[in-house]
């Protein structure tokens, strides 16, 4: 199979590595082959891009020319990761131009961005590439009569022209189809394609705020036992700031977070305490079918 | 209520739409028909000042002060669903961005957002790396058989952050900070 090199984001790498063990062991059981580079940061999305996008491209294409000197594609374990270097990508595709100009500040660093890379978040391999079968043959505690709740984020499908997946850009399906594989039943919420408000919090954190419990509300109206997430951001806003949303409100917020692969993990009988799950802030222990 | 404001013709700016449009893939926002399918699917609109399509039509007659001191700017998640959702393929989302960038450019930037670029400078990322919180997450990684956090070169970083005018807004937050 292919080796793509590990992009796991600072995220992940910086302040919540559990997630990246968990995805370690599952691409390990699952045969997906990755190796390490020095990128930095993407830059994000959503802060880098607006001060100025020359320089959110260059920065960008200085990753993806790190990955092109090994001719190998990336695998992005965040969604505003691969959005970034996929929106990069598609930038500098269909404009030759900002291209050229892009290339001729990268020179001076004696890098040179060609294009002969591609981007891929991580769920769009385990769907694709991987596929549905042979993960459902790799699950050994199959989780029956767990309910889940799914937030794909935003930044993973759209928008559509960058992102390029087969998903729906508004009613996005992998993330749901890759939970179900597992034996757990995909719950319905009204909220499911919102914001978590991750990036809204940035600076006007009483509105991300908003935007949290809105999504909350719909889940725990849904009768979901748990939250499962595909991105860092989104994860980190669902598992740290329930605490504070519930003293705001005076209610109660205590959904437990879930990465897919943390999920797949326990799934696939690698041992909680191998991947960290004592480091989140939510409790999983009462969920009786992940059997923790 | 809104307070009702008169504007002359001469205090509006209306090189503005031509200063977005221009760029490739901005053009679109020439076409918008005010429909308002990007602000009724917008998940902070009931929290911003000037909603998206309004944003759009101040843009278009120039009205550059309203635009850069509305809430609307920096409240954005940049999820695109604005974007997706427009029948005349504006893309909206892009278009905020470059607006943030005339805001930056013009120090109208929230320090939240002008910070990171500082963090990215000394760091190589967005989410520190250093001092305390370095030593723990490293015990972590260890502990979990994870590989060390490959660094970055930051002499690279640093020259693209100069060369692409991102050295001033870091020089800008400097100056808020004193």
């Amino acid at each position: 199979m292919t080796e793509y090199k590990m992009f796991e984001g600072c995220t992940i790498g910086n302040r919540i590595p559990f997630i990246e063990a968990a995805t370690r062991r599952v691409f390990e059981k699952l045969g997906v082959e990755t190796s390490e580079a020095p990128f930095s940061c993407c830059p994000d999305p959503t802060g880098f891009k607006s001060f100025d996008d020359d320089g959110w491209l260059a920065m960008g294409a200085r990753n993806l020319c790190i990955a092109e000197e090994e001719g190998k594609d990336i695998i992005s374990l965040c969604n505003g990761c691969t959005n970034t270097l996929r929106g990069v990508q598609h930038k500098l595709k269909h404009d030759s131009l900002k291209k050229e100009k892009i290339n001729s500040e990268l020179s001076k660093i004696g890098k040179s961005y060609k294009g002969s890379v591609d981007v891929k978040h991580f769920v769009d391999v385990l769907r694709h590439n991987v596929g549905l079968d042979k993960i459902k043959s790799a699950i050994s505690k199959p989780l029956e009569g767990l309910k889940v709740a799914c937030h794909p984020g935003c930044h993973y499908m759209r928008p559509h022209e960058w992102m390029e997946t087969d998903d729906d850009p508004m009613r996005p399906k992998t993330l749901r189809e890759l939970v179900a594989a597992t034996g757990a039943t995909v719950v319905d919420y009204e909220e499911e394609v919102i914001c978590c408000g991750s990036a809204v919090s940035n600076a006007y954190e009483e509105i991300g705020m908003q935007n949290l419990k809105r999504k909350l509300d719909g889940v725990m109206k849904a009768g979901a036992d748990i939250l499962v997430v595909n991105c860092p951001a989104c994860f980190q806003q669902f598992d740290t700031n329930q605490r504070t949303l519930s003293k705001e409100f005076e209610a109660k917020y205590n959904i437990p977070v879930l990465y897919i692969t943390e999920l797949y993990a326990l799934a696939m009988g690698v041992s909680p305490d191998d991947i960290g799950l004592k480091y989140h802030r939510t409790r999983l222990r009462d969920i009786e079918p992940l059997g923790l | 209520m809104t307070e009702e404001k008169t504007i002359e013709s001469n205090q509006l700016d209306h090189s503005l739409r031509y200063e977005i449009s221009e760029k490739v893939g901005a053009k679109s926002l020439l076409k918008c028909i005010q429909c308002g399918v990007c602000s009724s699917g917008c998940t902070v609109s009931e929290y911003i000042d000037l909603q998206p399509h309004r944003v759009v039509a101040s843009l278009l007659l120039g009205l550059k002060d309203i635009i850069l001191e509305s809430n609307a700017i920096w409240t954005c998640s940049l999820c695109h669903r604005c974007t997706e959702r427009c029948p005349k393929g504006v893309d909206y989302s892009f278009i905020l961005a470059l607006l943030r960038n005339i805001a930056s450019k013009e120090g109208k930037i929230p320090i939240e957002y002008s910070s990171t670029v500082e963090t990215i400078s000394e760091n190589g990322f967005v989410v520190p790396y250093t001092g305390r919180m370095k030593n723990t997450i490293n015990r972590r990684r260890e502990k979990m058989g994870l590989p060390e956090v490959s660094s970055p070169d930051l002499d690279e970083i640093n020259y693209i952050l100069k060369e692409t005018g991102l050295g001033n807004l870091m020089k800008k937050s400097k100056e808020d900070e004193d």
